[in-house]
Formats: structure tokens, C-alpha cells, sequence
């Protein structure tokens, strides 16, 4: 079997008690591609990304990497398979600072030297996390947060990067720095990227293949290109 | 005058220990939302354990040691078999009410084992004199351990995978942090100064129910000083320690439980949230 470069979602099944949360859900994101997942509150899509970073698990279904079985890993050791999480509103720790929060990132690697040149690189992206780096990450706006968060999720040098609605109460002037980033990291460092947004114009303006979720299923998937171009699937699924 | 001098000595002492008693109930607190009600019952082992060594070795010291050993082991211990199973439970009262359980058991345990009457029990220095050579240490060595403290958290990798663990505990494990391991190395560390308090706090005598009134004072130091903040334990132990040190002087040694109240209502009407927690949004 030749060796699948891809981060492959089979079958998905992910319940909550009663509530079936994502059923059947399959995607398939090659490397160094951006897939935008994309649907309504309550789609999943969040679902979705927590159970591919282990903070959920499925009932059902398989994750792999690169042939690799991701299903059952914890989400402490995914990071240490190349699987970054930006999760939903930043997840940055207000109570630390700013450097403290990046160098989180790169712990798990217990070597300082490769820590600090990702840092370095970290700052050279975001310059203003360099000038901020000795305050507390909660004095940050909500542009920076999520600067902050991308870049600490980059400290680990992955090679996937899940990122959980990075435009969420951003403007739309900063939403749009963050996407062009988004796209110029893949473009840069062969990224993969999974990214989940309810703002499907944004997302699709850089992702390469688009997925519509709607009640845990998939119920449209194609190019971004097309997503973007069929007025029809655009009134009926994506609102815009 | 020198009275006055005697008395605030012996209120540092007191409230070095008091402080460090705070400062084992606040970092568990800050890890786990967990008050810590078996942290006497812990020192007390330790102490015990320090006793038999002593006698076995003739070594204070190595006493000394074997209780601070056992204070990092029966916290971690603590943390992993009984406060773990529960802490996912509904209520955030249950791992409170198994901490209640532990102190009743093993201050019963030790009973049995020990004996109810006291046994003499050394201070590590000198006790004579004012400052005594051990009043000293125990100023010296609750500040070597609030140093060594605020230097692994603040300055150590261990240090900010334990801070982020207690933080944002999910946010800690995507960022690879085996958060499990911190908060069980946070409970024995605790423990750890939890067992120092014992051993500054026992002498001259051993026995089961010898490190009640200190815990008292000690979680009201944690309270004053808004149970969330190190600095504000320590300040809290030492204002606990002097002003009862005052009250049992020049007023009497009965009134000395009434004036750590009286302190407690005046600071918590005060500054409801203890005199150093800033307010802070949390999310829910």
C-alpha cells in the first residue's frame, strides 16, 4: 500500500447520549492543502475538530495521518504527531504572558535551542507579539489572541493545523490578515490545514476544498471554487 | 518594650508556620478548586514518620528529610487514587467531603498506631532565647521554601506546564502537557510544604490532635490572603501569626482563637475576596 500523505476522517461517528453529533462524516485533506469545513451552529463542525484532536471520541470511525491511527490518541500526545489545535476562541491562557503562552507550544519538545529559533520565527510573522511578549496574554485584542494562538500552535512545528473559527469576533479587516496568514503558512511551510468557520466566504477565499455540514452529516463537498462560484449552494447552505 | 520585641518575634515564628500551612491549602486550590481539609492530617503523618526515623537513626535530620519524603508521597498519592476518581464527579463538593474523610481516618490511623498520649518531639534548633535559633529557622526555612516555590513555577518548564495545567486544563493537554501527572506532582509538592508546617509546628510534643488549632489558623491565613494568591498567604499567615501573638500577650493566651476570628470578619468585610485576589472574569 503506498503511503497516503493526508490526514483521512472515515465514517465518523460521534454521539453525546441521545444526540447524534456527526454521522458518517468522511473527508480526506492532502497534504499541504487547506479543506474549510463550513455550516450553521450546531453542524458539528466544532464536534468535528475535538474529535480529531482526541477531546472527543467517536463511536465510530477512523483518523489517520499519514497511514498513521490517530483515533484512540490522547490529545496530549497528538501534538507530538504533528497535529496542532487552535480551538475555538483562541484558547490563549490570559494569566500568562505572552511568551510564556508561545513557549507552551514547544515544551513537549524538551529542546531549547529548536524552541528558540521557532520562536524567532514566531515573532518574525507576528512583530507584535515580540513587543507585547512580557505582558499577560488577557491585555491582548482580539486580533492578537488569535495571532497568539496561531503562532503558539506554530511552536510546535506541526504539520497539520486545525484551527476552530479563527474569525470569530474579529473585524473584518483582521479576519482577513488572519486567512491571508492561514494561506501564506500552507503556501510557506506545507501546512495542512483543517479549518472550521461559520464564515464560509472568509474560509473559502483561501481553502482549496470546502465541506458543508448540516445536522452530522456532510452534505456538500467540493472544490473552494466551485462552493464560491454556484450561486445556488451558496443561498442554500452557506447564507451569503 | 521588650516585651513588645518578644512578642512579634514569636509572631513571625508562628506566622512563618502559619503561612506555610496557607501556602500547602493554596497551591492545591489553585490546581484543582480542592480545599484541602486532610493537609493537617498529612503534615501529621509526616511528622510521625519523622519521629520513628529520628529514633531509629538518632538523626534529627534525617527525620527531617524522611517527613518531607513523605509529605511529596502521601499528596501524590492522595491525589491520583482518591481525589481523582471524584473530581469529574457533578459536584465540586465530593473531592472537598473525601478530603474531610481522609483527615478523620488518618488522624485516627495515627492514633492507633501511635498512641493518643504525646510524645516528646524535638525542635530542630535551639529553642531558648528570643529569637531562638529555632524561631530563625522557622522564619529561614519558610522562606527558602516560598523562594525555591515561586522560582520552579515562575522560572522552570515544569513550573509553566504546571501553572497551564491548572489554568486551562484542556488548553494545556492540545498543547501536549500530561496534565494527570502535573496536578498529582502539585499535590505532593503541597504536601511537601504542608509537612515542613508539621515539623516547625509540633515540638515539644507529638500527638494526634497537636496540628488542629495551627491548621485553623493556617486556612484562615489562606482565606485572608483570598486563597487564589501565594504572596497573599504568606502576608496572611504572618498578619495571623502577629496578631494572635499580640492578643495572647498582652491580653491572654484564651483569647487567641477570638482574635484570628476577629481578624478573619474584619478582612473578609472588608475585602470580600481576601485581601489580594483581583477581580477576574471567568468564563463559565
Amino acid at each position: 500500500m503506498p503511503e497516503e500523505l493526508a490526514l483521512t476522517i472515515e465514517d465518523l461517528d460521534v454521539r453525546f447520549g441521545p444526540v447524534r453529533a456527526l454521522s458518517g462524516v468522511s473527508l480526506r485533506v492532502e497534504e499541504g492543502t487547506i479543506c474549510a469545513v463550513l455550516g450553521a451552529n450546531g453542524a458539528g463542525k466544532t464536534t468535528l475538530l475535538r474529535t480529531v484532536s482526541g477531546l472527543n471520541r467517536p463511536q465510530y470511525g477512523q483518523i489517520r495521518l499519514n497511514g498513521t491511527d490517530l483515533t484512540s490518541v490522547p490529545p496530549e500526545s497528538l501534538i507530538r504527531l504533528g497535529v496542532a489545535h487552535v480551538p475555538e476562541g483562541a484558547g490563549i491562557i490570559g494569566e500568562l504572558t505572552v511568551v510564556e503562552n508561545l513557549r507552551l507550544g514547544a515544551l513537549w519538545r524538551g529542546d531549547r535551542s529548536a524552541a528558540a529559533t521557532s520562536l524567532e520565527r514566531t515573532y518574525e510573522l507576528f512583530p507584535v507579539l515580540r513587543e507585547r511578549s512580557a505582558q499577560p496574554a488577557s491585555n491582548l485584542s482580539g486580533g492578537e489572541r488569535q495571532m497568539l494562538a496561531i503562532g503558539r500552535a506554530l511552536m510546535a512545528e506541526p504539520r497539520v493545523l486545525l484551527l476552530d473559527e479563527p474569525s470569530l469576533g474579529l473585524a473584518p479587516l483582521v479576519t482577513r490578515q488572519i486567512m491571508q496568514l492561514i494561506r501564506q503558512l500552507r503556501n510557506d511551510r506545507g501546512l495542512t490545514v483543517l479549518i472550521v468557520e461559520q464564515n464560509a466566504n472568509s474560509a473559502l477565499s483561501i481553502a482549496d476544498h470546502g465541506v458543508v455540514l448540516a445536522g452530522g452529516r456532510v452534505v456538500l463537498r467540493d472544490t473552494a471554487e466551485q462552493l464560491l462560484g454556484d450561486e445556488q449552494t451558496r443561498h442554500a447552505y452557506l447564507g451569503f | 518594650m521588650e516585651h513588645f520585641l518578644n512578642l512579634t518575634i514569636n509572631g513571625f515564628a508562628n506566622g512563618a508556620i502559619f503561612a506555610a500551612l496557607a501556602l500547602s491549602l493554596i497551591i492545591i486550590y489553585q490546581a484543582t478548586r480542592v480545599v484541602n481539609f486532610a493537609q493537617p492530617a498529612l503534615a501529621l503523618v509526616a511528622a510521625y514518620t519523622a519521629m520513628a526515623v529520628t529514633q531509629a537513626s538518632g538523626s534529627y535530620w534525617l527525620g527531617f528529610v524522611a517527613a518531607l519524603v513523605c509529605g511529596l508521597a502521601s499528596g501524590a498519592l492522595v491525589e491520583r487514587v482518591l481525589i481523582r476518581p471524584v473530581q469529574s464527579s457533578a459536584s465540586p463538593l465530593n473531592p472537598v467531603i473525601v478530603t474531610l474523610g481522609l483527615l478523620l481516618l488518618l488522624m485516627g490511623a495515627v492514633g492507633m498506631i501511635w498512641g493518643n498520649e504525646p510524645h516528646s518531639f524535638g525542635y530542630a534548633f535551639d529553642y531558648r532565647g528570643r529569637p531562638s535559633p529555632a524561631d530563625i529557622w522557622a522564619v529561614v526555612s519558610v522562606a527558602l521554601a516560598a523562594a525555591l516555590l515561586f522560582a520552579l513555577y515562575r522560572l522552570t518548564p515544569l513550573g509553566l506546564r504546571m501553572r497551564a495545567a491548572a489554568m486551562r486544563p484542556e488548553i494545556a493537554r492540545m498543547l501536549g502537557v500530561r496534565v494527570g501527572s502535573m496536578l498529582t506532582l502539585g499535590w505532593g509538592i503541597a504536601s511537601v510544604i504542608g509537612a515542613l508546617a508539621g515539623m516547625l509546628a509540633a515540638p515539644p510534643f507529638l500527638y494526634p490532635n497537636v496540628l488542629d488549632t495551627i491548621f485553623v489558623l493556617g486556612l484562615a491565613a489562606a482565606v485572608i490572603g483570598g486563597l487564589d494568591n501565594p504572596f497573599g498567604a504568606i502576608l496572611g499567615g504572618l498578619l495571623m501569626g502577629l496578631t494572635t501573638s499580640y492578643v495572647s500577650g498582652y491580653f491572654g493566651s484564651e483569647l487567641t482563637a477570638l482574635a484570628a476570628l476577629g481578624v478573619l470578619i474584619v478582612v473578609l468585610s472588608v475585602r470580600p475576596d481576601g485581601l489580594f485576589t483581583r477581580p477576574t472574569a471567568r468564563k463559565v
